[in-house]
């Protein structure tokens, strides 16, 4: 094989690399955002007071040269509670009948800072996988 | 709310493939061209020097070759006639060879040899030293086969001994044993060095004072223990074996005597004269043929190396007959021919006497060997009495340690037991103090009380149930009926201690007795023995505090009470009054 070929395939793999690496680093990044959201404790929410599941999907999307991975937490407005906290407000007593105008004062939360954890930690992780990936097409660190 | 993003977006530009790209095709287009060298260089200075070279290998080539070799041969030539001169110089003369010898170097041998020949009789006492060696080494080797079984025999007692100290009994008689016999194996060793000694001079040497050493240590413990004076002789002869040169030989040529003598001595007395004769014609074969040659008759001959008669009269006629038949006279020859005469009739007479004494001499060592066996056969069996005996005397004495250790394990049980109940009364009579003086048992007081209740219930074998039962009973803090109930047990039941001796709780019954005195006088009312309060201890009280508050508190009564959910009074009396005033009863009617 010539140069010129082991170029190509280099090239190749080259391009690859971005939306493969990607892949990983979503994986990742969801994994750490459900441990966090594990860790944080997500609100009560229902009529049973079941605590929220606080996770995160991906979506990754080409275009050319660039490949953009955004990582939503879900539910946003449970991670939004466990990060910034909550205002004052009021909480009905009943939620049906007469008694439902009776309201009861809350002083409201502090956040908590999940989910900047999470990018905090997403921040860390993301080029190491990026940097071990194309650590194993050009075969050299 | 703007600012409060949930989300993480990750960007990655690939820059690099697209220049790698255009780098690819770059070398592909390189490697795709034809390449084409141009070289430009100035070739008439190399053309004119290869015309040189030609014209000169012409010019070699036209040439004839031609050798000439030039040498000096005078000096060859004078060499050759010298050589000559030689040659005819020593075809003139005459040969002759004379040798000087000196035979007095000659003479002096065959003096030697002479004087060896007119000494060959000293030979013959040499003969008779050795087969006297062959005789102590047989003795010798007979006396090792005994002191070898003699050690086996102490051994399979010390193995027997042994046996028994490992089943319990201390090892003293097998020890004991071992360092009677254990100079047995030492001087069946030496004996065996000692054979080994003939073996050769120079290795025995070395070692020849350590074995001797040991053998006088092995005689004088044999002597004294179990009477083998016949050792000492025959280390004695062993040293004689080792000062003696050919040994070996004399020693196995002794030995095949001494057997053939006793297949002899069977064959005679089994009345098989035919194989007794064919031993004795093997063994002296010399002899017989000495004694054809005297003329000497073959029964006469027999009863004088068996030792039957001492006289052989034939042998003195033939020698006489053969003496006049020679008419021999007094002139030098006549002297020559007497000594010739002499000396042929005195061999005749030695061969037959050495066949007489090795007959005698055989006989000697058979009777000696038999005697010696008898004595180690004494001796083994005057130690295997003792050592039976001692046997027998070991496993009593074991038997009586074992029946004096089951008696202190009986006293020492019995002991255990008075102490426990001791221990018990002392434990109760305190904790009753307490009750009666209106303090409270504390934890640690209620672990005593379980420990010697636990202690006093192993000793007597109580029932687990029993056992559970009274620790129970202590919870709840019925100290007197937990030790009346004791005390009933001890009454009723056999008890049996640990080693298995009955016995009878004398000291707990008059402990009880003395605290049952002091229990009435200074609490003269009747205590309850059966407590009737609550059972059981709350999952959220600790167990301690519950005894505590059951030991000294009154009889509670517990009343089920609804309080409505959610009431805001201060405390549970409060609300439940107020509940109860709502609801028209104090307790809450099912039905109305």
């Amino acid at each position: 094989m010539t140069v010129a070929a082991d170029l190509h395939a280099l090239t190749v793999q080259i391009r690859a690399v971005p939306f493969h690496s990607m892949i990983a680093a979503a994986r990742a990044v969801k994994k750490v955002a459900a441990d966090e959201g594990k860790r944080a404790g997500g609100p009560l929410k229902g009529k049973k007071r079941r605590a929220l599941k606080l996770r995160a999907r991906d979506e990754i999307r080409e275009a050319g040269p660039v490949t953009n991975c955004r990582i939503q937490g879900v539910s946003p407005a449970g991670w939004v509670w466990v990060t910034y906290g909550t205002a004052a407000h009021d909480i009905r007593r009943r939620k049906k009948g007469p008694m439902k105008v009776m309201t009861v004062r809350h002083p409201g939360t502090r956040g908590r800072a999940g989910w900047d954890v999470v990018a905090q930690r997403a921040a860390r992780i993301v080029p190491l996988i990026f940097d071990d990936d194309l650590t194993k097409v050009i075969g050299h660190g | 709310m703007v600012d409060k993003q949930i989300r993480i977006d990750i960007t990655a530009k690939d820059d690099a493939s697209d220049q790698l790209e255009q780098v690819a095709d770059a070398v592909a287009d390189v490697e795709g061209a034809d390449p084409e060298i141009t070289v430009e260089a100035d070739t008439s200075t190399a053309e004119s020097a290869l015309a040189d070279v030609e014209s000169a290998a012409d010019e070699v080539a036209g040439l004839t070759p031609e050798i000439t070799v030039e040498a000096d041969t005078s000096t060859a030539e004078s060499a050759l006639s010298d050589v000559e001169a030689d040659a005819d110089a020593l075809a003139g003369l005459t040969p002759e060879i004379t040798v000087d010898a000196d035979t007095s170097a000659a003479d002096s041998a065959l003096a030697d040899t002479e004087a060896a020949a007119e000494t060959l009789t000293a030979a013959d006492q040499e003969i008779i030293l050795k087969a006297k060696v062959s005789d102590a080494t047989a003795a010798l080797k007979t006396l090792r086969g005994g002191l070898d079984d003699t050690s086996k025999k102490a051994d399979d007692v010390k193995a027997d001994l042994d046996q028994i100290g490992s089943t319990g009994g201390p090892r003293l008689a097998g020890n004991a044993m071992s360092d009677l016999t254990g100079p047995l194996g030492d001087a069946s060793g030496a004996a065996g060095d000692f054979g080994g000694v003939l073996d050769g001079v120079s290795d025995i040497a070395e070692t020849m004072g350590t074995k001797l050493g040991l053998s006088e240590q092995a005689t004088g413990t044999l002597t004294s223990s179990l009477g083998l004076a016949g050792f000492a002789v025959a280390g004695v002869a062993a040293g004689i074996a080792y000062f003696s040169g050919k040994a070996e030989e004399a020693k196995k040529k002794q030995e095949e005597l001494t057997a053939a003598t006793r297949d002899y001595n069977d064959a005679l007395a089994e009345g098989d004269y035919r194989a007794a004769a064919d031993q004795l014609v093997d063994l002296y074969e010399d002899a017989f043929d000495a004694a054809d040659k005297a003329g000497v008759p073959t029964k006469e001959f027999v009863d004088y190396i068996t030792g039957i008669t001492d006289e052989m009269p034939s042998f003195e006629r033939g020698m006489q007959g053969a003496h006049d038949a020679l008419g021999i006279t007094g002139d030098a020859m006549g002297k020559m021919r007497q000594q010739h005469f002499d000396k042929t009739w005195d061999g005749y007479r030695s061969s037959i006497d050495d066949a007489r004494r090795s007959v005698k001499d055989t006989n000697g060592i058979i009777a000696t060997q038999n005697r010696r066996i008898g004595e180690v056969s004494k001796a083994l069996g005057t130690a295997e009495r003792a050592t039976k005996d001692t046997a027998r005397a070991q496993r009593e004495m074991q038997r009586e340690t074992e029946r004096l250790e089951r008696a202190l394990d009986n006293m020492k049980g019995a002991l255990d037991f008075d102490k426990a109940l001791q221990n018990f009364e002392e434990d109760f009579r305190e904790a009753y103090r307490k009750v009666r003086d209106g303090r409270k048992l504390t934890k640690d007081d209620i672990l005593t009380l379980k420990d010697t209740v636990l202690n006093v219930g192993e000793f007597a074998k109580m029932h687990p149930a029993v056992v559970r039962s009274l620790l129970r009973r202590i919870e709840r803090g019925d100290i007197a009926g937990v030790r009346d109930a004791v005390q009933t047990y001890m009454d009723t039941h056999t008890v049996q201690t640990p080693a298995g001796v009955k016995l009878i709780p004398g000291a707990a019954a008059d402990a009880h007795d003395d605290a049952q005195d002091e229990l009435n006088q200074f609490n003269p009312i009747q205590i309850p023995t059966e407590y009737a309060g609550p059972t059981g201890t709350p999952p959220w009280m600790r167990p301690g505090a519950a005894v505590v508050a059951a030991a000294a508190a009154a009889p509670v009564t517990n009343v089920t009470m609804y309080l409505p959910r959610g009431y805001r009074e201060r405390d549970v009396v409060t609300a439940a009054r107020s509940h109860a005033r709502r609801s028209g009863g104090l307790y809450r009617r099912t039905r109305r």
